[in-house]
Formats: C-alpha cells, structure tokens, sequence
C-alpha cells in the first residue's frame, strides 16, 4: 500500500477533526471560564484565552468555611455529600448484586429473566412513578434530607444491571476449582469470597464504575430528597445555579469542571470496562 | 457429580437468602411504589386541603390529563424533540462509528475523548452549554460573530422557536456517543470475509455498506431506536436546568410537566396518571419497533 495521502483519508482525518472539536470546544470553554477572571469572561468581543491564569474560583470553593461563602460553601458541602453518595451507593449496590449474582449462577436459582425484566422496567418507567411514593412514604418516616434514602434509591435502581453485569461474568468462571473447593468440605459462603470473588476482579469494577458513574450524576432522586445542605448532592446545587438568571459564570464553570472530573479520569483510565458494560448489557440481548 | 439431594436443599435456602437483600431493596424502591402510584392515579390527595382527605375518583385524573390542551402541545413537543433525536443522532452515531472503525494513530485516546460527554452528569451538560448559549457573553454568540456569521447576538433560548432546537442539540451532543459504542461493537461483528468477497465481486464502497453493513447492523438499530425512545420520551434533567420549560412553555415537554404537576402544584394523583400514559406509550412503542425490525429480517 501506497503511504501516500489519498483524498479519502484526507476527508477521514478531517472529519474526525471536525467531531473532536465539537467535543473538546465545549469543555475547553467551560475550562476557560473557571479559570478566568470576571473581566475577561464579560469581555466583549469574546476572548478565546483566559488572560492569566486565574484560580480564586476554585480556592473558593475548597477553602470555603461557612455559610458565609455562600455558594462556593454550598458547593464544598455538596462535593462531599455526592461523594459519599455515590461511593456508599457504590459499595452496598456491589456487594448485594454479588450475593444474587452467585446466587443466580451457582446455585441456580431461576430467576435471570426477573433480572431483565427489572432492568427494562427501569430504564422505561418515569421515575416520577417511584418518587412520588417514596416522597409520601419518607416524608411519613422522616426520613426526608437523609443520604440513606438516596443510597437506598440509587442501590435498587442499578441492582438489576449490576447483577447482570456479575452474572454474565460468574457464568464464564470455571466451577472446577470451586466444585473440588467444595467436596474438600468447603462452604459455599467461604467459596464465594475466598474463590470466586478474587477472580471477578474485572467484573467487580465494571458494575462498580456504572453504579459510581449512575449515582454522582443522579438529579430527580436527589432534587426530591435532599434540599438541604447536610444531604445536597453536587447536581441539584448545580441546578439551582444553571437555574439562577443573574449567576456568577466562574463558580459555576468550576463546578462543572469539578463535577465532571470523576466520570472524565473513569472514562479515561478504564474506557475498556465501560465500553464492555455497554455493549454486554446492550447488545447480548 | 451426584450430588446429595440435602446439600441441593441446602443450596436453595441459601440461594434465597443470598438473594433475599437485593429482592428487599428492589421491591421496596421500585416495585410498591410503582403499585402505590397506580392506586394513586386513581385518587384525589387533596393536599392543600387536608381536611377533605383522600378520595378515590375512579378514571378522572385520566380524563382530566387526556382533555387537557397544554398535554397534547407538550407531546407534540416531545415527539418533536425524539423524531429529531432519531433522525439525526441514530445516522450521526453511526457515520462516526464508521470513522472510527479502522486503525489509526492515538486511536484510544481520541475514543476516550468522544465518550466524555456521555458520561457526564446531564445536569453538567446543562451548565456546559448555558455557558455555550449565554445571549451575552457565550461561545456560540461570541465566534458567530467573529466569523461575521451574525451581525448581533442571539438570545438563543429566550426565543421559542430557537430554544427547542438548542436543547435537542445539547441533547444530541451527550447522547451520541452512546450510539457510537453500539455501532461500533456491531460494526466489529462483522466477518471481514463478506466484505472480501464484495470487493472481488467488485462492489463499490457504497453498495457493500448498504448491502452488508447495514444487514448486520439490524439489530443495533433496534437497540438505539429502543434506547433513545425511551430516554427522550421521558427527557427532564436538561429541559428543567436550562429552560425551566420556558420561553413561554415552548420547550415543556412531557418530563417537564409531570414535574411540574407533581412537585410544583403537589398534583400526585394526576401526576401518576400522566406518568402512566407516559410509560404505556413507551411500551407500546418498543413493542411496535421489536415487530417492525423481526418483521423485516424474514
């Protein structure tokens, strides 16, 4: 083959560049303004550079103390609270979706087609149908403004994927070691952590990422559930700002950047285990 | 292996103990409030006036939403809003899918890169293109300008007609990728021999795609159809955070006013009803598609 440029590969290269603009554009924007001071964000004509680099907004947020911060306190506040969120929604989603999972595979309990049938039923149903109960019930319970009613929430909405994201993987495990682990008197429970656990590490991460990625960047649940500071998570604090007519562009800009760090360093670092997640879930069926 | 029948029995009862955790949580979150919701579109809660209490109204609350004008001009909306998600994202997706479907230098890190937005909250997306469409000091006013495109800026989502357009492109922007990621793995599935053999027979770029490529992309299509149906449909995050509905109602599209029905007049029994047309359309439209694409196939 030629090493030549051929007119194709020249409209390849050039379409390819045109997308990657379309993505970058907008995040470099929002980049710019966090980093930009107040002058240069009004400046007209627009700027395309940020004339020094300017980091107050983002000190302001992480050196924020109280309530007399205002919104950078808020975002603080809500950066914490969406952090342990969603590493907690996280843990108890991974952990109880492994149990059923080994409880589907190897124990052959029949009820795989239950598990599809739930993740339909959550990606098609509005949420509004479940919220509107949950309101009523936690309003009843006082449990209104408490992390745990989101982590419940968001570990029941991922469950069905994240079991059949295990699932999927348990059935490829070869059950010899665990078969001859078990006629040498060996539990089933001990089998499960001691065996097939730290062979499911792939497995184990993937269902983790999507549950990580699902909660952080959950808005309804947590618009409903959590108004004040001790529970706001980071969307709704953005929301209520995106929200505002007159806003300060900067702060705002930063807690996007903030926001979208985790989902972006994920998507970088372990793009294979979220492209697999996808297409197993998606296109298997 | 013979396995003794009281270590099967054994198993069972710990298969449902193992399971038992999740089963809880999934009927406590997903599976009573979908049946509460139910008894509740049927119901009056007459919450601003306590005293009156519950009452059961039979089909009302169902009469009431499919009579009322603003619900119909907010469907329309909607299916605005998803015919222009289909008809230009599925072919997007897919025409970059092709792109990328070869070899080339920096391959993962370009990939990566066009997945970002896909993973983002969409409430962030909201703030990323606020910043975008800001009538004064935003990027798109800003460089249409410089470009002598426009002669003074635009207030891109203060006018009706414009402000739809504006959140579907937003829309687009986080949903395509998805798209990519299915029509690449189907496009990774396909045998290269048939592709060989095309191009011996001497078929052009052209009539392999349509004849090969497409074929095998069938049940892809069917995935994205279904999947951006169902998520447009029921679209709130992005309408609430960036138009709030507005200009005028011009982009209150289904999501948005059962929002809006429910926790803004505190309109439960209502709000669930128009939550179960909602999800009685969506079936039914997966439904249509599982036929119409299996029919096709034979």
């Amino acid at each position: 083959m030629s090493k030549r440029l051929s007119p194709t590969k020249i409209l390849q290269v050039f379409l390819l560049l045109i997308v990657l603009l379309s993505v970058l554009i907008p995040f470099y924007w929002t980049l710019k303004t966090s980093l930009s001071p107040e002058k240069d964000i009004r400046s007209l004509p627009m700027k395309w550079t940020a004339s020094r680099l300017y980091v107050k907004n983002y000190q302001n947020i992480f050196m924020s103390t109280s309530k007399a911060m205002g919104t950078a306190y808020t975002f603080k506040k809500s950066l914490a609270n969406s952090l342990v969120i969603a590493i907690s929604s996280t843990i108890v989603t991974v952990f109880l979706g492994t149990l059923s999972a080994y409880s589907i595979t190897r124990l052959k309990m029949r009820i795989g087609k239950l598990m599809t049938f739930f993740i339909l039923l959550t990606q098609m149903l509005p949420p509004v149908l479940l919220v509107i109960p949950l309101y009523m019930l936690a309003s009843n319970m006082n449990l209104l403004n408490t992390k745990s009613i989101l982590i419940l929430s968001y570990a029941a909405l991922n469950l069905p994927l994240c079991i059949w994201i295990l699932r999927g993987y348990f059935k490829t495990l070869p059950s010899e070691i665990e078969d001859s682990a078990l006629v040498d008197g060996c539990g089933r429970l001990q089998s499960l952590f001691r065996i097939v656990l730290p062979m499911s590490s792939p497995a184990l991460f993937t269902a983790g990422l999507f549950v990580f990625i699902a909660s952080w960047n959950e808005f309804l649940f947590a618009l409903i559930f959590s108004s004040n500071l001790s529970t706001k998570t980071l969307t709704v604090a953005i929301a209520e700002m995106v929200g505002r007519f007159r806003t300060d562009y900067g702060l705002m800009a930063t807690s996007g950047i903030l926001g979208s760090l985790p989902p972006l360093i994920f998507v970088t670092f372990f793009q294979r285990y979220l492209v697999s997640g996808i297409t197993g879930g998606a296109v298997k069926q | 292996m013979s396995t003794p029948s009281s270590l099967i029995a054994q198993d069972r009862k710990l298969g449902w103990l193992l399971l038992l955790p999740s089963l809880i949580v999934m009927l406590a979150v997903i599976l009573w409030p979908l049946i509460y919701s139910f008894f509740l579109s049927f119901q009056n809660l007459n919450i601003s006036n306590p005293a009156r209490g519950r009452e059961f109204v039979g089909w009302d609350n169902y009469v009431r939403v499919i009579s009322s004008k603003p619900w119909w001009k907010s469907w329309l909306r909607t299916i605005y809003f998803v015919l222009a998600d289909l008809l230009i994202g599925i072919p997007l997706g897919l025409g970059i899918a092709v792109l990328l479907n070869r070899d080339f230098k920096l391959k993962g890190v370009i990939f990566a890169i066009i997945l970002f937005p896909y993973v983002l909250a969409p409430i962030v997306n909201s703030l990323i293109w606020k910043l975008i469409y800001d009538p004064n000091y935003g990027f798109l006013n800003g460089i249409l300008l410089q470009l002598g495109l426009i002669k003074e800026y635009i207030p891109w989502l203060s006018k009706p007609s414009l402000a739809i357009v504006m959140l579907i492109i937003a829309n687009l922007w986080q949903g395509t990728p998805f798209a990519i990621i299915l029509f690449l793995a189907g496009l990774k599935a396909i045998p290269k021999e048939e592709y060989e053999a095309a191009s011996v027979d001497g078929a052009s770029g052209f009539t392999s795609f349509w004849y090969i490529t497409l074929p095998h992309l069938k049940p892809i299509l069917y995935m994205n159809f279904v999947m951006k149906t169902i998520l447009t449909f029921k679209l709130f995050d992005i309408v609430y955070s960036l138009t709030g509905g507005g200009p005028g109602g011009s982009t209150e599209v289904v999501g948005m006013m059962i929002y809006r029905e429910s926790f803004e007049f505190m309109r439960f029994g209502v709000a669930s009803a128009m939550s179960y047309l909602l999800l009685f359309l969506v079936v039914v439209l997966v439904i249509f598609y599982s036929w119409a694409f299996k029919e096709e196939k034979e």
